[in-house]
């Protein structure tokens, strides 16, 4: 068998030999006849049908489109400013005090402060905050614990009150005239929100509790009719481009509940947005999709949700950014949405894998 | 999670490719200067790095799937993924880079086969692509037959020696650069493609004679 193998392989040899003798020859120029007829004939025939089989092979090689690598180019160079503005905002008003203690002090702060009764003005006072204010912390970290301690149906109405509140410190960063750090920061957390809010939605329809799905949706186009109108008043073309990126993501989200169950869901609403800046409140206090007792089947799945939360994940900032590029314009990217969001136990983080 | 041992695997291949076999070693401080900049999430570092990627990613993306579209998706995945994991290459060189992106499109690529066999639908852009790529839709659909017969011959190869017939005959890489991307020496390269054309030898021209 060893001896078969053996003389296998030196045949294999040959031929492979005698085909690389004859690219070389191609490629100085000789017409393929020539360089075959130069090949012993015992090989001759299986040599031909190697540089078919190669030739078949360089066939896969296709270049990029011509659109495609500037279209990409001007969404990934967004994510890297993203990225870069994420880390500026970690380290800029923390000085040596490390992100990590500080988000774990302020959340126990919060803890302390609340069960000491002292905390509530505190609290209160971080409500009308915007990244980059000094009490943001003090409510990121009140969202997480409040996260952190909610079960079935709570999880979901959580979700969606995060989502309003985003809406409001959007809009309150554009009176305020934010840089464009503020509002990439805003960006990433708008995303995270809905990214997670459409997640634990999913799951719950999967489980066959389709109402969080249906709150979900009509949240989702209340704060996407809010941003579009905020687009048209922006003046700044880098935060109108911003508050552009956030519509085109939220409408990807949109899509992919719309895919999840369209028969099942309710009437879908006018993309106009909603009359009064607080829309969107409706959306998630009075939603008829108020989590049913089929969540309370579902609780696992939702406590499983809350735990990125409450360890203070955020999507990284390729994950956030890469479903806000133009849809429109990018038909094809759309389906990363819907994948990503299809699939939350899929490993997507490159800290994990390289 | 990944799996202990491809993640080994990568710091092996990472390891090799920024060993001594660097091609040159003032382009490779070079490259270094340009990954320590990205680390930083520098602009210009970044648009460096992604004009000097595209061509080989999009290229590797596109051997391994059916359509413009997805490949076009997968790319996006990988860039994506690389400006969220900069700050864990440890590659030197502009092989070790790709070396690392090419890993991170495998991974992307699997995630991918993973969930469309978990939510099955249909493929609209797939569809879409052998209608746009010619005005001939007929022969669109028999050259995507044709990538589709060699993708499954390819697939029958073993990771590596798959790896070394894309980095020569798909990205048109000499032996010593596919050794680098590989992260493999030569004498093994050489190895993995002789065995490799053999088998593509054999599976092509069964696959000619089946039709």
């Amino acid at each position: 068998m060893n001896d078969l193998t053996d003389a296998m392989s030196e045949r294999d040899a040959a031929i492979l030999e005698a085909v690389e003798r004859v690219q070389a020859r191609l490629a100085t120029g000789v017409a393929e006849a020539s360089a075959l007829a130069e090949v012993p004939a015992g090989v001759r025939e299986e040599v031909e049908v190697t540089l078919r089989a190669l030739s078949r092979v360089r066939g896969l090689a296709e270049a990029p489109s011509s659109a495609f690598g500037p279209r990409l180019e001007a969404s990934f160079l967004d994510a890297v400013d993203v990225a870069r503005a994420q880390q500026g905002a970690a380290r800029a008003p923390r000085g040596w005090f490390g992100a990590a203690l500080l988000r774990t002090a302020a959340m126990l702060g919060a803890v302390v402060l609340a069960l000491a009764g002292g905390g509530f003005a505190a609290v209160q006072a971080s409500e009308s905050t915007i990244p980059g204010d000094a009490l943001y912390p003090v409510k990121e970290a009140g969202e997480t614990v409040r996260l952190y301690f909610a079960r079935g149906d709570g999880v979901t109405r959580l979700r969606l009150a995060q989502l309003v509140r985003r809406q409001r410190e959007l809009e309150s960063a554009l009176q305020r005239g934010a840089p464009a750090r503020v509002l990439l920061a805003l960006e990433v957390r708008v995303a995270t929100s809905t990214k997670q809010l459409v997640e634990l939605s999913t799951r719950l329809e999967a489980a066959g509790n389709p109402a969080p799905a249906q709150a979900t949706l009509e949240a989702v186009k209340v704060l996407q009719g809010r941003i579009d109108v905020l687009t048209a008043s922006e003046a700044r073309p880098d935060v109108a481009r911003t508050l552009s990126r956030m519509s085109n993501f939220l409408a990807a989200q949109e899509r992919e509940l719309e895919t999840v169950a369209p028969g099942e869901r309710l009437a879908p609403t006018p993309g106009t947005p909603p009359a009064s800046p607080g829309g969107g409140t409706s959306g998630a206090r009075e939603t008829p999709g108020g989590p049913t007792a089929a969540d309370a089947s579902a609780t696992p799945l939702a406590q499983r949700d809350a735990v990125p939360a409450a360890t203070g994940t955020t999507p990284t900032p390729g994950g956030a950014l890469r479903e806000s590029t133009p849809v429109a314009t990018r038909p094809a990217l759309v389906p990363t949405a819907a994948r990503d969001a299809a699939t939350p136990t899929a490993p997507s983080t490159p800290t994990r894998r390289p | 999670m990944v799996p202990q041992g491809a993640r080994g695997v990568l710091l092996e291949r990472q390891r090799v490719s920024g060993s001594d076999e660097s091609p040159g070693a003032s382009e490779s401080a070079a490259f270094a200067t340009l990954i320590r900049r990205a680390r930083a999430y520098d602009r210009d570092a970044f648009g460096e790095l992604y004009r000097r990627s595209l061509g080989p990613v999009y290229r590797y993306c596109r051997a391994r799937t059916d359509s413009t579209a997805e490949a076009e998706e997968l790319t996006q995945d990988v860039f994506m993924a690389a400006l969220s994991g900069i700050q864990n290459v440890r590659a030197e060189h502009e092989p070790g880079w790709l070396a690392w992106l090419f890993q991170v499109a495998r991974y992307k690529h699997a995630d991918a086969l993973r969930a469309r066999y978990r939510k099955p639908q249909a493929r609209l852009e797939a569809a879409g692509d052998a209608v746009d790529e010619g005005a001939r839709p007929l022969e669109a659909v028999l050259a995507s037959d044709e990538r589709a017969e060699v993708r499954r011959a390819m697939e029958q190869l073993t990771d590596d020696q798959r790896e070394v017939i894309v980095c020569k005959y798909v990205l048109g890489y000499d032996n010593e650069r596919t050794a680098a991307v590989v992260g493999k020496n030569a004498n093994a390269v050489n190895q993995l493609h002789h065995r490799a054309v053999a088998s593509l030898r054999r599976l092509l021209a069964g696959a000619e004679h089946g039709r």
